[in-house]
């Protein structure tokens, strides 16, 4: 009964969100927001679905199983809540359009690569024992939300990059009169990357104190760890840059979106190569 | 009585006619006058702005509407009749709403989409209305245009895009900052055009405008419309470090800024530098825009902009076209309405009239009735009629604001012999004389 009550629910969010999406591109296209906000209710609505999904899921497997199907209702679930919360304290025009189809996406290709009812592979004894703490939860959590905002910050950094192009451009698109201006892209995209990184490094100090407390072999030189710290110079370099070194901003767009680029090498490595001491989730 | 559009616009008379006909506030007042003085004539509004002159008329139903205009407003002005009559447009019931629709939307201004117009219309409004001289017609009239301006401003995109080059530099602008709240701007070169821009981007928010002119003294002169202050231009590249949009309309035959002596201000920068080269020959050197940081639009790119926001403003008017037909309906059913009431109740004051009359004549026959008698074939009669009628009366006031409401309002008053009567003094048959409609047939 559990485990229907969660598909419901998944589908219900999926399903939310996509019409969700629909809503957000057409009022893009149209350049008028609805007067009632529909999108914002539906995303809301979906959110909560995914939510109660994941957490009778949780009940229904006794915990949440790492897998790669399960890291990316995670990703997309606080990609949702973010965009909700950012949207609270800024203005956030049009970016509807981008985000929430993206964590529509992750939803549907979580459903692709998710095994079946009941073909989980347990976690070998000795990761288990690892694993069996707090710190390994807070971990995971500040991770998937570390992630989730460094994703949306380089997100933002490539349509930085696009509209900074598109306005150079002797005959800019009509489309382009649809997106949110240069200054406030500026904006989104340096405050997530802001919040982002320091929950990044927390969750990492969280992992690297657990692994040390375990006396885990060799854990750094751990090809998945050696790949998040090349994340954090990344990002550290992003912020550095926009901070301190006043560099140009299309330059330090594009290293924000390198730092995209290793978390989703990161994400991909860490759910399919079976080495080392970070093997969560490849069992399936 | 029929409603009526006099007047001339800037697509039928040349600005020396326009300004002919161009009235101010107290030649409408004293029009106004002589529209609520003159028997021919239930109601009035005069539309006077630069681009137009128009007089919105509701008459008697044999009134000529030209020897109308020519008796109030021509007689009224000194100019010559012939001078104007060849500019004028003349159009009659649904013409002169739909018309009075378009220009409350800003689909007949010079540039389609601009905003004062509905402004001018209210205002041309209530002068009328201050005056007396509208009713019930025009009050509901007025009002739905200014519903179906504000429809189109709403629902469309019609007003949102840039048509000259000074408010398209405002739109780029906008879309690099966001708010122009806090920016600078450096204005180089004191022409017409530049000071244009500039008035555009103080409006828009900018702080602070700097003017450098080779001659200083029209630099000061500028800089202190705007509040502003005046550099020697020699000092412009200095300027532009802490300078965020520059205006640049110089008679100058090189660039007046180069790549080269650019790359030092941009070196240590990593705000935005926006150029508007309004100048031929261009002021900028364009490979300046090589620079990830720096902008640069010069006229021709402007105008490009302008052309395209041209275009999408009448594809934005095909979609206003479609709410201005909604709302002529909407004025259609509100005249329905009007009609539907009066006509029910010529309906039963006729039915009582024939009732009275044939009660009386059947008293006079039946002799000697006692009270409790007559009470009783009064109260028979009458609950007759009552049965009669209401189905009638059920079906007109469903059909009114309907496909078949004229018709049906119409057969009723065939039917019931209720036309030739009623017409003249209850301010029947509206539509059919106001918007100078038939009636749909029966069978529709």
């Amino acid at each position: 009964m559990l485990y229907e009550l969660a598909t419901y629910a998944y589908w219900i969010a999926f399903c939310g969100l996509l019409m969700a999406s629909a809503v957000y591109v057409l009022e893009i296209t149209r350049r008028k927001p609805t007067t009632f906000p529909v999108g914002r209710i539906l995303l809301i609505v979906s959110w909560v679905a995914l939510t109660a999904s994941i957490g009778l899921a949780s009940v229904y497997h006794e915990g949440t199983l790492l897998s790669g199907s399960n890291a990316l209702v995670l990703l997309a679930w606080a990609i949702v809540l973010a965009y909700c919360v950012f949207g609270i304290f800024m203005k956030l025009p049009r970016y509807g359009a981008i985000f929430v189809p993206m964590a529509t996406l992750l939803l549907f290709i979580a459903q692709i690569v998710a095994p079946g009812r009941g073909n989980f592979a347990p976690y070998p004894e000795h990761i288990t024992a690892q694993m069996d703490s707090a710190m390994i939860g807070y971990h995971v959590l500040l991770i998937t939300f570390g992630n989730a905002f460094l994703l949306i910050g380089s997100l933002t950094a490539l349509l930085y990059i696009y509209q900074s192009r598109a306005l150079r451009s002797k005959t800019p698109p009509q489309f382009l009169k649809s997106l949110p201006s240069l200054a406030n892209i500026e904006r989104l995209w340096i405050r997530v990357l802001s919040i982002g990184l320091p929950i990044y490094f927390a969750g990492q100090i969280l992992g690297v104190t657990r692994a040390i407390a375990v006396d885990a072999q060799s854990w750094f030189i751990d090809v998945r760890i050696v790949l998040s710290g090349a994340i954090l110079i990344t990002f550290s370099l992003a912020l550095f840059l926009y901070y301190r070194a006043k560099t140009d901003n299309t330059m330090t767009a594009y290293i924000t979106f390198a730092g995209a680029v290793m978390i989703i090498v990161l994400m991909v490595l860490a759910r399919t190569l079976p080495t080392g001491f970070h093997i969560f989730g490849v069992f399936n | 009585m029929q409603l009526v559009l006099i007047g001339l616009s800037h697509k039928t008379a040349p600005v020396e006619v326009r300004e002919s006909l161009a009235l101010t506030v107290d030649d409408q007042k004293a029009i106004l006058d002589r529209c609520i003085n003159d028997d021919r004539l239930n109601e009035a509004v005069i539309v006077s702005t630069c681009n137009r002159s128009e007089f919105y008329f509701v008459t008697r139903l044999d009134c000529d509407p030209k020897q109308l205009f020519s008796d109030v407003v021509l007689d009224y002005l000194v100019h010559s009749r012939t001078d104007i009559a060849d500019y004028l447009y003349l159009q009659q019931g649904e013409a002169a709403v739909e018309h009075l629709f378009k220009v409350a939307a800003s689909l007949d201004s010079m540039v389609v989409g601009e905003a004062q117009i509905l402004g001018q219309l209210k205002d041309a409004y209530d002068l009328a209305f201050e005056q007396g001289a509208t009713a019930r017609v025009l009050n509901k009239l007025f009002r739905l245009s200014f519903e179906t301006g504000k429809r189109v401003r709403s629902e469309t995109n019609i007003g949102s895009s840039a048509v000259s080059i000074s408010y398209a530099a405002v739109e780029l602008a906008k879309r690099v900052f966001d708010k122009l709240e806090g920016r600078r701007v450096l204005l180089l070169g004191a022409g017409e055009m530049s000071e244009l821009t500039a008035l555009h981007l103080q409006a828009n928010g900018a702080s602070e405008v700097v003017v450098a002119n080779r001659t200083l003294a029209r630099a000061e002169e500028l800089a202190e419309k705007f509040k502003g202050r005046a550099v020697e231009f020699d000092q412009r590249y200095e300027t532009l470090r802490s300078t965020d949009i520059v205006v640049s309309a110089t008679a100058a035959t090189e660039y007046v800024i180069t790549k080269e002596e650019l790359s030092s201000v941009v070196s240590r920068r990593r705000d935005p530098l926006f150029f508007f080269d309004i100048a031929v020959p261009r002021d900028i050197d364009p490979h300046c825009a090589d620079f990830r940081n720096v902008y640069v639009y010069d006229v021709d790119a402007l105008d490009g902009i302008v052309e395209s926001n041209k275009a999408e403003r009448m594809v934005e008017a095909a979609k206003a076209e479609v709410i201005i037909q909604e709302e002529i309906t909407n004025f259609e059913k509100w005249l329905e309405l009007m009609e539907v009431e009066p006509t029910i109740a010529a309906l039963r004051e006729k039915a009582e009239g024939l009732r009275q009359a044939e009660l009386a004549r059947a008293y006079k026959r039946l002799g000697n009735l006692s009270s409790s008698e007559r009470d009783t074939v009064d109260k028979l009669t009458r609950s007759i009629i009552n049965k009669m009628l209401h189905d009638p009366t059920m079906k007109l006031r469903e059909a009114s604001g309907g496909r078949r409401g004229v018709a049906a309002i119409e057969t009723a008053r065939y039917l019931y012999g209720l036309e030739e009567e009623q017409d003249a003094q209850k301010g029947f048959r509206l539509i059919r004389s106001l918007l100078g409609k038939r009636p749909s047939s029966a069978s529709e």
